[in-house]
C-alpha cells in the first residue's frame, strides 16, 4: 500500500465518520463524542511514548485545561474563545512547572511519578472549593449542540493525528526517536535530550488540554470526576497501550476498540464493567505485549507499508 | 497543652508512616526484582485488609491479638497470591516482551487491579469496612496514647527489624538484592533467577496484606482503596531514593508524619496532597531522592 492508498483510506475513514450523525440517535452520537474524545486524548498521549516514557497523568493536562477554561469563563466572565486561549497557556505553564522536574526521572521511575500527578490535581480541584466549586463543580451557560460538538471533535481528532504524524517527520520527531532508541548515543550525537523531553512533554500537554478546553465547553459543567475521575483517566493511556506505539494507528484503533468495548459494557452490562474492561487489558497485555495492532500488523504481511508511517529511524 | 496535641498527631504520622513503609518496601523489592511495575500492590494491600477483616468476624472473638495473629495466615495466603500472579501473568508476558516490560507491566496490574477491585464489589463488599478497636489510652509523660495503636506500632517496627535480617543476613534474601542489583552476574553464580522472582512477588505481596491488616486495625479501607494508594506508594519509593529500601523507609516516615501535621495545622483536604508536594519538591533539588545514589539500580 503506497502513500496515495493511505491517504485516501484516511480520507475515505473522515468522510465515513462524518456520515455517522446522520443514521444515529443523539444518545449514540454522545457516545461518539466520548470515542473520539478518547481517541485524540489516545493519540496524543503517543507523543511522550516517542521519547520512551510513559505519562500515566497525561490525563492532567485534560483535566487542567477544562477547568481553566470554566473557571475563566464562569468565574471572571471571559469571551469562550480567550478562554481556550488562556486555557493552553494554563496547561503551558503547568506542563513546564511540572515537566522540569519529572522529567529529570526515567522509565519507570517517571511513570511511577507520573501516577502520582493524578492525585494531585484531582486533590486539588476538591480543595480550590473558591475556583474550582469542588463537588458541586461549575456550570456554563451557553454551551456548544452535540452536532456540532461531533464535528468538532472530530475536527480536532483529525488536527491531532496530523500534528503527529508530521512532527514525526520534522528534526524534533528524528531527535524523539533517536532518545526513545538510546539515550546516551542521542546524546553524544548533539541532540539536546533534556530540553527535548520537555518539547514532547509540553506538546502532549497542549494538545490533550486543547481537548479538555473544548470539553468542557461540550459538557456545560465540570465535576471533579467528569475529567480526573478513574474512568476518563486510564482510558486514554490503556487505549493507547493496548493500540501499541509508533504509528497513530495503534493509539487510534486501540481507543476505538477499547472505548467501543467500554461503552458497550457501560449501557450492556451494567455495574461490574471495570472487571471485564480489567480483564480485556490483562489478556493484551500477556500475549501481545507490544500493542494489539502492531501484533495485527506483524501478523497479516499484506499490511506492512502502513508501518512505514513513523518516524525514520525505525524504534526497535 | 498545644506542645502535646502537636506530639500526639506526630505519633499518629509515625505509625501511618510505618503502614507506608511495609507497603513501599514490598513494592520496591518487587521492582527491584523483577523490573515489573505493579500497580495492583495497593489493590493487594485492600485484599490483605478484606481478609482480616472477614476472617476477623468469622473468628468471632474481640480479643486484642487476633487481628495481629491473623497476620500470619493473610501474609501466608497472599504470597500464594503473589506467586500466582508471577506465573500465570508476569512470567508468560515477560517471555513474549522482549526486554522492556513497563507496559505489559501496565496493562496486566491496571487490569487486575481493576478486576480485583469489582470482585470484591460485587462480590464480597461494596462498603468501608475497619475493625473499630479501643483498648483505652495510656499516659506517657502527659501524652495520651492510644493502646492499640502502640501495639501495632510495636509490631511494625517488629516487621521491620524481621525483614532486615532477612535481607541483610540469609541466603535468600542476599540473592534478592543480588539479583536487583546485577542480573547477569546472579546467574553467572549460579542463583536461579525464576525462583527469586516467584519468591519476591511473593514476599512484596505478604507485606501488602501485612500492610492491610494493620490499616483494617487502625482505621477503615474501601474496596476502591487500591489505586490512590499505589500512587502514594510509588511516590514514597521515588522521594526515598531510587532502588534505596533506607529511602523507602525514611521516604515512608516522612510522608505519614507530614500528612499528619498538614491534616491537623492546615485541614484535613490538604493531607493527601502533601505526598506529591515533597516528590515535586525533592526532584528539583535532588532528583535521585533523598537517599538515592548516581547508580540507579542500587538497594
Amino acid at each position: 500500500m503506497d502513500r496515495r492508498t493511505a491517504v485516501a483510506i484516511g480520507l475515505l475513514a473522515i468522510v465515513v465518520a462524518a456520515l455517522i450523525p446522520l443514521g444515529i440517535r443523539s444518545y449514540l452520537l454522545r457516545e461518539g463524542i466520548n470515542l473520539l474524545v478518547v481517541a485524540s486524548l489516545a493519540v496524543s498521549f503517543d507523543f511522550l511514548r516517542r521519547v520512551g516514557l510513559v505519562n500515566l497523568g497525561h490525563t492532567t493536562f485534560f483535566g487542567v485545561g477544562a477547568y481553566v477554561t470554566a473557571i475563566l469563563i464562569v468565574r471572571l466572565g471571559f469571551h469562550p474563545l480567550l478562554a481556550i486561549a488562556l486555557g493552553l497557556v494554563g496547561v503551558v505553564v503547568y506542563s513546564v512547572v511540572i515537566g522540569i522536574p519529572l522529567l529529570r526521572l526515567s522509565g519507570g521511575y517517571f511513570t511511577m511519578a507520573s501516577l502520582a500527578l493524578v492525585l494531585l490535581v484531582n486533590r486539588l480541584a476538591f480543595n480550590l472549593k473558591d475556583l474550582t466549586g469542588a463537588l458541586r463543580g461549575i456550570q456554563l451557560d451557553n454551551t456548544i449542540g452535540v452536532l456540532e460538538s461531533y464535528y468538532l471533535f472530530l475536527g480536532v481528532l483529525v488536527l491531532i493525528i496530523l500534528v503527529h504524524y508530521y512532527v514525526g517527520k520534522t528534526k524534533y520527531g528524528v531527535g524523539f526517536a533517536s532518545i526513545k532508541h538510546d539515550e546516551n548515543v542521542a546524546r553524544s550525537f548533539g541532540v539536546r535530550v533534556q530540553r527535548y523531553k520537555l518539547y514532547a512533554f509540553v506538546m502532549n500537554g497542549i494538545l490533550s488540554g486543547f481537548v479538555g478546553t473544548l470539553y468542557v465547553l461540550y459538557l456545560g459543567s465540570i465535576v471533579p470526576d467528569s475529567v480526573l475521575g478513574l474512568g476518563i483517566t486510564f482510558l486514554p493511556a490503556t487505549a493507547s497501550l493496548f493500540g501499541g506505539p509508533g504509528t497513530f494507528l495503534g493509539p487510534l484503533i486501540g481507543a476505538l476498540v477499547l472505548g467501543f468495548i467500554d461503552s458497550l459494557l457501560a449501557t450492556y452490562v451494567g455495574g461490574f464493567t471495570l472487571f471485564l474492561y480489567g480483564f480485556v487489558l490483562v489478556l493484551v497485555g500477556i500475549f501481545t505485549p507490544k500493542g494489539f495492532v502492531n501484533a495485527f500488523i506483524e501478523r497479516f504481511t499484506w499490511m506492512p507499508s502502513i508501518g512505514t508511517i513513523k518516524a525514520p529511524i525505525d524504534e526497535d | 497543652m498545644a506542645i502535646l496535641q502537636v506530639l500526639e498527631v506526630l505519633v499518629g504520622g509515625i505509625l501511618q508512616g510505618g503502614i507506608y513503609a511495609l507497603a513501599a518496601t514490598g513494592l520496591s523489592l518487587v521492582y527491584g526484582v523483577t523490573r515489573f511495575l505493579n500497580l495492583a500492590h495497593g489493590t493487594f494491600v485492600m485484599i490483605g485488609g478484606l481478609l482480616t477483616f472477614l476472617m476477623f468476624n468469622f473468628v468471632g472473638s474481640e480479643a486484642w491479638w487476633v487481628p495481629f495473629a491473623l497476620m500470619i495466615p493473610i501474609a501466608a495466603l497472599m504470597f500464594g497470591l503473589g506467586v500466582l500472579v508471577e506465573i500465570v501473568l508476569v512470567e508468560p508476558s515477560m517471555e513474549r516482551a522482549e526486554g522492556d516490560l513497563l507496559e505489559p507491566a501496565i496493562l496486566i496490574t491496571l487490569g487486575l487491579a481493576f478486576m480485583l477491585r469489582d470482585l470484591t464489589r460485587e462480590f464480597v463488599l461494596s462498603t468501608d469496612f475497619g475493625i473499630s478497636f479501643y483498648l483505652g489510652t495510656v499516659e506517657v509523660f502527659g501524652l495520651r496514647l492510644q493502646i492499640i495503636k502502640l501495639i501495632a506500632m510495636g509490631m511494625i517496627g517488629l516487621t521491620a527489624i524481621v525483614l532486615t535480617y532477612f535481607l541483610r543476613e540469609t541466603y535468600l534474601g542476599l540473592a534478592i538484592r543480588a539479583v536487583s542489583q546485577n542480573r547477569k552476574g546472579t546467574m553467572a553464580v549460579g542463583i536461579n533467577l525464576e525462583n527469586i522472582m516467584r519468591f519476591t512477588m511473593g514476599i512484596g505481596s505478604s507485606l501488602a496484606a501485612i500492610a492491610g491488616v494493620f490499616i483494617v486495625i487502625v482505621t477503615v479501607i474501601s474496596p476502591e482503596f487500591g489505586l490512590p494508594f499505589v500512587a502514594k506508594l510509588v511516590t514514597i519509593i521515588v522521594l526515598g531514593g531510587l532502588g534505596s529500601l533506607v529511602g523507602t523507609f525514611v521516604g515512608a516516615l516522612l510522608v505519614g508524619v507530614s500528612e499528619s501535621m498538614v491534616g491537623f495545622f492546615i485541614g484535613p483536604g490538604w493531607s493527601p496532597t502533601v505526598a506529591y508536594f515533597i516528590l515535586i519538591g525533592i526532584l528539583v533539588v535532588r532528583p535521585q531522592g533523598i537517599f538515592g545514589s548516581d547508580r540507579q539500580d542500587r538497594f
